[in-house]
């Protein structure tokens, strides 16, 4: 009988038990069944012994192929299984992994969220921190004004009228108009006894500030008349006067009534205010005999944006006529002329400027004989829109006034 | 108010000066144009010299190149500057050449009278500026004066 090469290799792996034809043979094969043997009918001859033996040889060998095959189906069925755990676990670790990415991700918004929530809460803190402070001092304000109301003796005691609160005052309308009074500056007062007092008219109703418009802080204090201002101004007189409703004129009415001087600020340089609130109070002792060129083009300067020009007209004239000049460097005269109405000199000026300007490129024109390279026309006391408003507008001619 | 009385009047005297100056560099012009048209009758030389009429152009435009009056340079002078120019300064003539064609003295044909004459008058006409050109100020200021 031939064997092929596997199943001489199976039968080397598993050996096959030979039937051995001997006596014995009966004796094993039952004890390998364990079970009462049957009565098998042994063959006789020898070519049915050998018949028999290659029957069970064939049997023998188709149950090891099957045992074979479930071995290898099995094996592939574990191989399958192992694969599938690994992709799992694969896909587990990945899972995992973008879990975790997901937490971290969550916690530094949690943590971004935190600190801006913490910013604003401080933001928050510090607004409250101020308002509370802001209100303190109006409180300490009031306070004071009050103690002072009370410390004053009241000779007129009389029936108490209510005036009603005004909500405007005169500098929040007419401030880019005709002057920045009037804005409350309640906030940056400083105590009142480390500013200078200068009193013109004793017992006067009203307190004017002379306030720096860059800084915001009272420089001096001047105890005036308010008929005395209002009489003088159309200004003032819209401002504070008889028939005004601001607040202002309210502060001034309740000032008759015994209730302290009203406090205005005015934003203007404090010695032009000073050498204008003794012209108008009559208080010519003060009066300086000349004054440079600069301060007069200041005073013209006020007097043009309170109207005063009719109630200095004879001091601006004394203080003028000794500066006249059509020099270079007089080149303001065409202001103090405008503002005063002195026709003659503003013709004679005008005429001045026409012959000695001249036009530079880049610039525009330009006056008079100045050291630099531009001309002079106004003094520090104009408003800088004066200055900057041409060069800003393209349909101007670009004019410049300022001299380096 | 101060703003807008600066802007007005700044804006009257440069509308003045440039008409002033145009003034001037037109008549410049204008003695160019009158020489370089005539140049088959020389009505300017006292002798009837074509070549004098021509010196005297030339003579023009040298000294307008030099003393920057010409079209662009007129654009940036001042009046004050060109009338001490034209009518203070002696060397604008030219009086005399050494040369056969100028040995006779043209001083008499040159154009430096009448420029100077013109400069004059415009420099005598320059007027000021009153308050009657300021409408508004009559406006604004009532109730005060």
């Amino acid at each position: 009988m031939f064997k092929t090469h596997k199943q001489k290799k199976n039968s080397s792996l598993t050996p096959i038990k030979k039937y051995d034809l001997s006596s014995d043979e009966s004796s094993d094969c039952a004890a390998s069944t364990k079970a009462p043997a049957p009565k098998v009918e042994l063959p006789k001859t020898l070519n049915e012994r050998k018949q028999k033996a290659e029957e069970l040889e064939v049997l023998k060998r188709k149950e090891v192929e099957e045992l074979e095959k479930r071995m290898r189906k099995e094996l592939e069925e574990l191989e399958a299984r192992k694969q599938k755990t690994a992709e799992l676990e694969d896909w587990m670790r990945k899972e995992a992994k973008e879990e975790e990415d997901r937490i971290q991700q969550k916690e530094a918004e949690e943590l971004a969220m935190q600190q801006l929530l913490d910013a604003e809460l401080r933001e928050i803190e510090r607004q409250q921190k101020e308002i509370e402070e802001k209100e303190h001092q109006k409180f300490n304000l009031k306070v004071e004004k009050l103690v002072a109301l009370i410390n004053q003796p009241r000779d007129d005691a009389v029936d108490e009228v209510v005036e009603p609160e005004p909500s405007v005052a005169f500098g929040q309308v007419f401030s880019g108009e005709k002057s920045g009074a009037g804005v409350s500056h309640e906030n940056v007062l400083p105590a009142p006894e480390l500013i200078p007092l200068r009193t013109l008219v004793e017992g006067g109703d009203m307190i004017i500030d002379a306030t720096s418009s860059s800084t915001n802080k009272v420089l001096v204090r001047y105890q005036v008349a308010s008929q005395v201002l209002w009489s003088a101004s159309r200004v003032f007189r819209r401002m504070f006067g008889p028939e005004s409703q601001f607040k202002e004129a309210v502060d001034v009415r309740r000032a008759e009534r015994g209730y302290g001087p009203a406090v205005i600020p005015l934003y203007d340089e404090p010695e032009v205010l000073e050498l204008i609130f003794n012209t108008l109070h009559h208080h010519n002792d003060k009066l300086p005999d000349t004054i440079p060129f600069e301060r007069m083009v200041e005073i013209a300067v006020i007097c043009d944006k309170y109207e005063l020009q009719c109630a200095l007209r004879f001091v601006a004239e004394m203080w003028s006529r000794p500066l006249w000049s059509i020099d270079a460097g007089y080149e303001d005269w065409l202001l103090i002329s405008w503002v005063f109405g002195y026709e003659d000199k503003f013709t004679q000026v005008s005429k001045e400027l026409i012959k000695r300007s001249e036009w530079k490129a880049g610039i525009g024109l330009v006056f008079g004989n100045c050291k630099g390279d531009w001309g002079t026309m106004l003094s520090d006391a104009t408003p800088e829109a004066v200055i900057s408003k041409p060069l800003n507008s393209p349909e101007c001619h670009g004019w410049l006034f300022k001299c380096l | 108010m101060v703003v807008q009385v600066l802007i007005m009047c700044v804006d009257k005297i440069a509308e003045l000066r440039e008409l002033h100056v145009n003034q001037l560099s037109k008549h410049i012009e204008k003695l160019k144009a009158d020489r370089c048209g005539r140049q088959c009758q020389p009505l300017f030389c006292r002798f009837s010299k074509e070549e004098c009429d021509a010196l005297q152009l030339g003579h023009l435009i040298l000294i307008m190149s030099k003393l920057d009056l010409e079209r662009e340079g007129f654009r940036y002078q001042n009046v004050q500057t060109i009338y001490n120019t034209v009518c203070t300064t002696k060397e604008l003539f030219f009086v005399k050449c050494s040369c056969k064609v100028a040995s006779e003295s043209h001083s008499e044909c040159s154009w430096v009278p009448d420029l100077k004459e013109y400069v004059q008058g415009v420099w005598d006409n320059v007027r000021g500026l009153n308050f009657a050109d300021f409408p508004s100020r009559r406006v604004a200021r009532v109730g005060v004066y």
